[in-house]
């Protein structure tokens, strides 16, 4: 299953950081310790301005089947529509969680603004690291 | 047809103003923009629709319908008037709706007749029709 077919007005994306413990007590330093060797909790914020209710209840009805964002789809290629660079392409092609529920903010009858955080889910490339 | 300004009249209530100088409907439309990631032009959808009006009257403080203007500028009642702008009385072209005065301007200048400019503020989508409507003949 993929995220509803929609093209966003606006796409935002955050990379991850790498999970980093740094340690700096007295007297002592502490090189910095990392314990992976992929970012995570990458962000992408999507933006749909002035869409019918329709297909924002498609992003509600979605969100409802992933039981509360506790299970990631990868995004439907619309979602990613205007990016032409492939290895941009390829690094948001991994599974997404909802980081928020949607929020939807109505403007005139019928018309809506929809915003949707998704935190990427990296779980299936530490699958295929460890298999 | 071309209408000139003696086919134009300004009702306010159920008062016809006798001299008025000028008149302006405005009929805004909201565009609301829904411009996709990935499109190479901007795209719209309709918006929320506003009209307003402005006119001139000659400051007659003895016209029924100036005086009724002038005391709808101090009433602290929430009542709203009706206003209509008639573009030609003869083939029904007018606009009419509920509206709130919000700005008016008396002049006096040396050399020129008191005027009185008045802007409006129509309250939700006006009546009336832009183009001819016939009357309808009476049933023989």
């Amino acid at each position: 299953m993929t995220y509803p077919a929609l093209r966003p007005s606006e796409r935002s994306f955050t990379v991850g950081s790498r999970p980093i413990t740094e340690g700096d007590w007295q007297g002592l330093t502490f090189d910095p310790r990392a314990w992976g060797d992929e970012p995570t909790n990458a962000v992408m914020r999507l933006e749909f301005r002035h869409i019918p209710e329709d297909d924002a209840a498609a992003f509600i009805d979605h969100y409802a089947s992933t039981l509360s964002g506790f299970l990631s789809d990868t995004l439907h290629s619309d979602n990613l529509s205007g990016i032409t660079e492939p290895r941009l392409l390829e690094r948001l092609d991994c599974p997404w969680n909802y980081a928020n529920p949607p929020q939807v903010e109505a403007v005139i009858t019928g018309v809506v603004n929809l915003t949707v955080e998704l935190i990427a889910d990296f779980s299936p490339l530490v699958t295929e690291l460890t298999t | 047809m071309i209408r000139n300004s003696t086919h134009a009249a300004l009702w306010f209530g159920s008062l016809r103003v006798g001299k008025v100088r000028d008149i302006n409907l405005q009929i805004d439309r909201e565009a609301l923009e829904d411009t996709k990631q990935g499109d190479v032009d901007r795209t719209y959808i309709k918006g929320l629709r506003t009209t307003s009006a402005q006119g001139t009257l000659f400051y007659d403080p003895e016209d029924d319908a100036v005086a009724a203007f002038m005391g709808e500028l101090l009433d602290d009642t929430t009542a709203v008037s009706n206003l209509t702008l008639v573009f030609d009385s003869e083939v029904n072209i007018n606009m009419t709706g509920p509206v709130i005065v919000t700005s008016a301007t008396l002049s006096a200048s040396v050399g020129a007749a008191q005027t009185c400019q008045l802007q409006f503020q129509l309250s939700g989508k006006p009546a009336g029709s832009l183009v001819p409507v016939q009357p309808t003949p009476p049933e023989p």
